[in-house]
Parts: structure tokens; C-alpha cells; sequence
């Protein structure tokens, strides 16, 4: 496409490139354009500041996917951010491309939709452990088997923080929430076995420190060209770590640092505390 | 919206409208250069250019020159 | 060309016709055939895990730019509300057909009912003005499919498709290229090239506006009026006028068709569109009658909708079990006219 619209140009070059259409034709259909785009262009200013809690690992998470879809150079048109709801559901609000967002739990099968409508689209979903594991556990399911192309990033902070702190599929046992008052009963939902028992499967799990790890994990999950699913280790302060006496959300974020270490090549599967990415 | 910037020291530019103060980038910076000052951050000149605050900055709230 | 038909199989022509391309569905007695039908006709065909699914996945696809339908029975149409609520606050074109059972829960997943008339009015949680069609016929099935696409374009809102369990398993001979038809196109640009937001929430040029009631005020009206002015564009009914006949039937579905041989003695109001009530229609046919029996097979469910718009007493005749049998609602009606049975409520049948 960039090339045909250059070569249309060049025979009239007397014409020079001087006026303002030419100018605007040079800057969106010459491949360099590339170079004077950056995430910046992905996200939505006007609505900034978001409406997430000072701290939050979120607004992390969605500039790293903005940077992850820039540097993939894939042009603003071909993406749509799908969401489902709660605090990561608010995600796609944020991004200067088409987005929608759905219903609890229901994120990525409005995706596939999505996807199935339109298959030029990448679709990124961006949603949390409540929303894809919690409610959405059986489009999870499904939608991994049918192994439909999008790339799904789970903000995994172990809690229902939007309506106030409750015990989410993932939180850890033994944890203190509003709905667990003597620590959580229940292990957390393995993200990980779930989607690698699927026979073709891609499964990344990093965390909102490990940053450069993050972005390799998206960009490999968006470019895989079937499911991939990035469990995004977060934290949340204000209605979770506080309960637990942590005093801000650096404290969490140091939490992360000292107990998640990168694993680069696991063998087949990640241990509890490693990060990395699975795949075949 | 516009949001409202302030050159803080050296090659740092911090973002008002946008900035939550959670202090992260006073946590995240290795040179100990940010500190939070009533409702302000503030740089004490040591900035480094490492870019650690732009990048963990869940608010898009401060920015450096490179 | 004349060919035998299935009700269900019609529905799926009907909505080829009308140009769906994608349709993601799940298995249920007794509108599998739709499903059946259309799994190998070159559409984008998905078989979900479940109705949510089903329901989400098409406003996906709806947006993405394809016109798009699923269909489903009772227990499975209680699933795809939030979704049909979804549909109407993102402002997305979409057909829900529900073949009706006999409910409450699995009920009797084999005899047809009408029961689910005032859930496709109000399914949803919220205000909405919901746009329904109900045909009789295996012919109306092709026919109002293809109008129902239409008016969901139009609309831009998911619109439902009522059927019930005979309607849908009736065979019938029918040309369907002599029934015409106008096709409406895309009314949205399919998703991809611009920065539109589309949500759930309330929201004022893809903003979120959770908290402005001026506003929801303002949308809510907008809303109501758009609905109501399309589907002044497809007010269709039937309107069989007996001689000299002191009584109005109102019946629709296969109902309206077992009441069919005493046509003549009275007179039959068949409403098609369904919701929004043909409220000018009926109040200028019903002014000419002394009184006005509704025969539907639930528990009175379009009677209060009929008492609310014409403001006057109407009696019913409710036949439900799902077994209809016609001598026995030419007795009841005779009964009920000659003073012998009473209105509501009345036993079985």
C-alpha cells in the first residue's frame, strides 16, 4: 500500500511535494512515517488523567501495550482494544483506537466476535483476573481451544477492586479480603495450567516491574497469530494491600521485584514466583 | 485536555494534571534525585537520564529529555 | 419457485436474504434447525460455548461490520438479556430469534408456548424500547426476517424475532422469490480506522458520563423516540374483519391461525409487530367492537399490554401446556361470549 501511493506520486514531480496534500499523502503512506509515531499516539489524552487510584499498575500496563503495538508498527486502524468490566476494564477507554467495552466477564467473547467479523483486525483484550478467570473462566476455556487470533492481557492483581476488595479467583490462600474475613479458603485459579493444557497453546506471565519483559511478552503475543494469553502479575493499594498493611503502592511494587524472577527458557512450565513465557 | 507541565530541574518535566503522586518514581529512582515536597515533586539535580520515572509512571506524569 | 419449507429453516433464509454473513449460536430445542441450517452456507458460523457467548460474540461481529443473528429458546433467551441490554446502549444492529417453549426453566423443552412476550418487551435490565416481531407462517418467517434485519439497521438496536414451537417446526409450501422484499444496508461503518469508544456505560462521544442525569434524561429520550419512529416503518398486522362481528380476537402466532375457522362470526387483530404495541392501530380497530377476547398461549401476558393501551376491560383466554387443540378453543371462545366461562383465570387448555 505505502509504496504504490509513493510511485503514484513521482511522475508528477514537478509538481513537487510542497503542497499540503502531497505533504499529508508523504506523511501516511510513506513507510518512514513509522518513525515519527510513537505509543504516544495510541492513547487518548483528552481523557487523561485516567481514573485509576494513584499507584495503580494499570496505567503501566496500558502504556506498555500502547509501546508494544507501536513498535509492532501496526497502523492505528488494524487494532481494536476489547475490555470487560472492572478497573482493567476501563483500559480501553484509553486507547486512540477503536475500542469496545463489553460485559463482566464476557470481554472475550465479544472479541471473537470482533475477530470473526473482521479478520485484517488485531484485537488486543485487556481485562483483569476477575473479569477473564473469574466470571469469563468459561469463555477462557473456549475461546483458547478455538484458538481464535488476539492476544489477551490479564492484569492479574488478585482482587475485585473496583467494587471495594473482594476475594478474586486468584487471590492468594489464606489472604485477608471483605468477602474472606479469616483469610481465603480456596487456591488460587492456575491461569497457567488452564491455558497450557490446551494442545497449541502461548501463555506469558510477567509483572508490572518487569517491564522490558512485559513488552517482549505482548509484542510475541500479539504477533503469535493465534491465542496467546499474558497474565500481568499487579497489585492493587487502595483496596487490597492497604487491608494488608502495605503503606503505598512503591511497597507492593518492591514485593513484586524481590519475589518474581524472570525465567527465560522454562522448561515447559513456569514455577509459582517466574516469570516467562510458554509456548509451542 | 491540556495538561498543565513544569520543567522541574535538569532535564525533567513533570505533568501536574496527570500526576497522582503515588511516588513511585521517587521509589524507582536509583539516584535518589525525586522527592515529593507538600503537593509537588521535586528534583534535587541529580537526574541521571536513566528514565526509570518516565517509564514506571502508571500516569503518564513525568517525562524526560533524552 | 415453490419448494416445502420449515419454519426455522425460513427464519435462516429470510436472514441470508437479508445479508448475514455471521451467526454464532448454541443448540436448543426446539430452534436447533435455524443452527442446523446455516453451519455450512459459506457465513462466518461460530457454535459457542453457551448463549452468552452466542449473544456477546454477535455484537462483536455486528460492530466489526457483519450483520449478524443468533437463535435460541426460553431458557436460553433468559441468558442472552444482558446482552440484548448491551445491544441497546452500544446502539448495535442485531436479530435474536427466540423460538418460545414452554417454561418456566427447561419446562417442556418439546411443545411450543408464548410465554417469553413480555421478557422480549423488558428482558433486560434497564429502560429500552425493545422492537419485536412475531410471523405465523412459514412464508411470514422469510418475510419478517428479512424486515427484521431492516429495522435493527434502521433502529440500530438488536430487534427479536418470536417464534414459537410450532411456527418453527410448521412445514409449508412457499415461492420464496415471489414475496418482496427491500433490503436495508449496513447503517455503521464496521470497526477499524477511526478512535470511536463503544461501551456500556452511559457515555457522551464515547466519554463515559456515569454520573450526569440531565444527560441520561436526554439520551433516554433520544433513544425512545428513534425506536418508536422506525418502527412506525413497520407496523405490520392483520386485520380480518368478520360480518357484522360484535367481538374482536386478538391472537398471534400459531394462535392466531387455530382461531382461524371462526373468522367470520368474529373478527381477528394479529399483531406482527409485537413491541411497540400497535397502540393507534388497535385503539382505532377496537373502538368498533363491544368486546375484545385475547387467546395467547401463557398466562395473560399480552391481555395487560392490550388492557393498557385501549384503557378498557378485555378478557382472555389463556392456553397454556403447549397442546392446542382447536375444538377446544372454539368452546372456549364460545363459551366466553356466551357468558357460559369465565375470564381469567381459566383451567388448562
Amino acid at each position: 500500500m505505502a509504496n504504490w501511493k509513493v510511485t503514484l506520486l513521482r511522475p508528477d514531480e514537478e509538481h513537487g511535494f510542497s503542497s499540503f496534500q502531497d505533504g499529508v499523502f508523504l506523511l501516511f503512506f510513506f513507510p518512514g512515517w513509522w518513525f515519527l509515531m510513537s505509543y504516544k499516539d495510541y492513547i487518548k489524552w483528552e481523557r487523561m488523567p485516567s481514573t485509576w487510584c494513584p499507584g495503580c499498575g494499570i496505567g503501566i500496563v496500558l502504556k506498555y501495550a500502547a509501546m508494544a503495538i507501536d513498535e509492532l508498527k501496526i497502523p492505528k486502524e488494524d487494532v481494536v482494544v476489547v475490555s470487560g468490566i472492572g478497573c482493567s476494564g476501563r483500559s480501553a477507554g484509553y486507547f486512540d483506537v477503536e475500542s469496545l467495552h463489553g460485559l463482566h466477564g464476557r470481554a472475550l467473547a465479544m472479541a471473537e466476535g470482533v475477530k470473526r467479523g473482521n479478520r485484517k483486525l488485531k484485537v488486543v483484550v485487556i481485562s483483569g483476573d476477575g473479569d477473564l478467570l473469574g466470571i469469563g473462566g468459561n469463555h477462557l476455556l473456549h475461546t483458547s481451544r478455538r484458538n481464535v487470533e488476539m492476544c489477551v492481557i490479564c492484569i492479574n492483581n488478585e482482587i475485585y477492586g473496583m467494587t471495594g476488595g473482594q476475594m478474586s479467583p486468584t487471590t492468594k490462600k489464606g489472604t485477608v479480603t471483605l468477602t474472606s474475613p479469616e483469610g481465603s479458603p480456596y487456591n488460587p485459579v492456575n491461569a497457567q495450567g488452564l491455558i497450557t493444557s490446551n494442545k497449541d497453546h502461548f501463555y506469558a506471565r510477567s509483572s508490572v516491574f518487569h517491564l522490558n519483559h512485559l513488552k517482549k511478552s505482548i509484542q510475541e503475543g500479539i504477533s503469535r497469530g493465534g491465542f496467546s494469553f499474558i497474565e500481568v502479575i499487579s497489585y492493587c493499594i487502595e483496596n487490597n494491600g492497604r487491608r494488608l498493611g502495605f503503606k503505598d503502592a512503591p511497597e507492593m511494587l518492591d514485593l513484586i521485584r524481590k519475589n518474581y524472577k524472570v525465567n527465560p527458557s522454562p522448561a515447559g512450565k513456569l514455577g509459582d514466583l517466574e516469570l516467562g513465557i510458554v509456548k509451542t | 485536555m491540556e495538561a498543565e507541565k513544569k520543567k522541574i530541574g535538569g532535564p525533567l518535566t513533570w505533568i501536574k494534571g496527570y500526576c497522582k503522586l503515588c511516588s513511585i518514581c521517587v521509589y524507582i529512582c536509583p539516584a535518589k534525585d525525586l522527592m515529593i515536597k507538600g503537593n509537588e515533586i521535586v528534583s534535587l539535580g541529580k537526574c541521571t537520564k536513566c528514565q526509570l520515572c518516565e517509564k514506571f509512571c502508571p500516569d503518564f506524569a513525568i517525562e524526560v529529555e533524552k | 419457485m415453490k419448494e416445502l419449507l420449515m419454519g426455522n429453516h425460513a427464519v435462516a433464509l429470510g436472514a441470508l436474504k437479508a445479508g448475514m454473513t455471521f451467526f454464532a449460536g448454541y443448540p436448543i430445542t426446539p430452534a436447533s434447525e435455524i443452527m442446523h441450517f446455516l453451519a455450512n452456507k459459506g457465513i462466518e458460523f461460530v457454535h459457542t460455548e453457551d448463549e452468552i457467548a452466542a449473544a456477546n460474540m454477535i455484537v462483536g461481529s455486528s460492530l466489526s461490520g457483519r450483520k449478524s443473528m443468533t437463535s435460541t429458546s426460553g431458557p436460553g433467551m433468559s441468558l442472552m438479556q444482558e446482552a440484548i441490554g448491551l445491544g441497546h446502549m452500544m446502539e448495535v444492529p442485531m436479530v435474536i430469534v427466540n423460538v418460545q417453549r414452554v417454561g418456566p426453566s427447561t419446562g417442556m423443552p418439546t411443545l411450543p408456548a408464548q410465554g417469553d412476550i413480555l421478557q422480549a418487551k423488558h428482558g433486560s435490565h434497564g429502560d429500552y424500547t425493545q422492537i419485536v416481531f412475531y410471523p405465523n407462517s412459514v412464508e411470514e418467517c422469510y418475510r419478517y426476517a428479512i424486515e427484521a434485519f431492516n429495522a435493527s439497521e434502521e433502529s440500530r438496536s438488536p430487534v427479536i424475532f418470536l417464534m414459537d414451537g410450532f411456527v418453527g417446526h410448521l412445514m409449508e409450501t412457499v415461492d420464496l422469490d415471489a414475496i418482496p422484499c427491500a433490503i436495508v444496508p449496513r447503517t455503521i461503518p464496521g470497526l477499524g480506522g477511526g478512535n470511536r469508544h463503544f461501551t456500556g456505560l452511559l457515555s457522551k462521544n464515547g466519554i463515559p458520563c456515569t454520573m450526569n442525569s440531565d444527560y441520561y434524561r436526554e439520551w433516554f429520550q433520544k433513544m425512545k423516540s428513534k425506536a418508536t419512529s422506525v418502527s412506525d416503518r413497520y407496523n405490520f398486522f392483520e386485520y380480518l374483519r368478520g360480518d357484522d362481528a360484535k367481538t374482536l380476537i386478538i391472537a398471534f402466532g400459531i394462535v392466531s391461525r387455530v382461531v382461524l375457522p371462526l373468522i367470520g362470526k368474529y373478527s381477528l387483530f394479529r399483531p406482527i409487530r409485537m413491541f411497540p404495541v400497535l397502540e393507534k392501530e388497535l385503539k382505532e380497530i377496537a373502538s368498533g367492537y363491544e368486546r375484545i377476547i385475547v387467546v395467547e398461549m401463557n398466562d395473560g401476558q399480552y391481555k395487560g399490554e392490550i388492557e393498557r393501551v385501549l384503557k378498557r376491560d378485555v378478557e382472555g383466554i389463556s392456553l397454556i401446556g403447549g397442546d392446542l387443540d382447536p375444538t377446544v378453543v372454539g368452546e372456549k371462545i364460545e363459551g366466553l361470549s356466551n357468558g357460559k366461562l369465565e375470564s381469567y383465570p381459566t383451567e388448562a387448555r
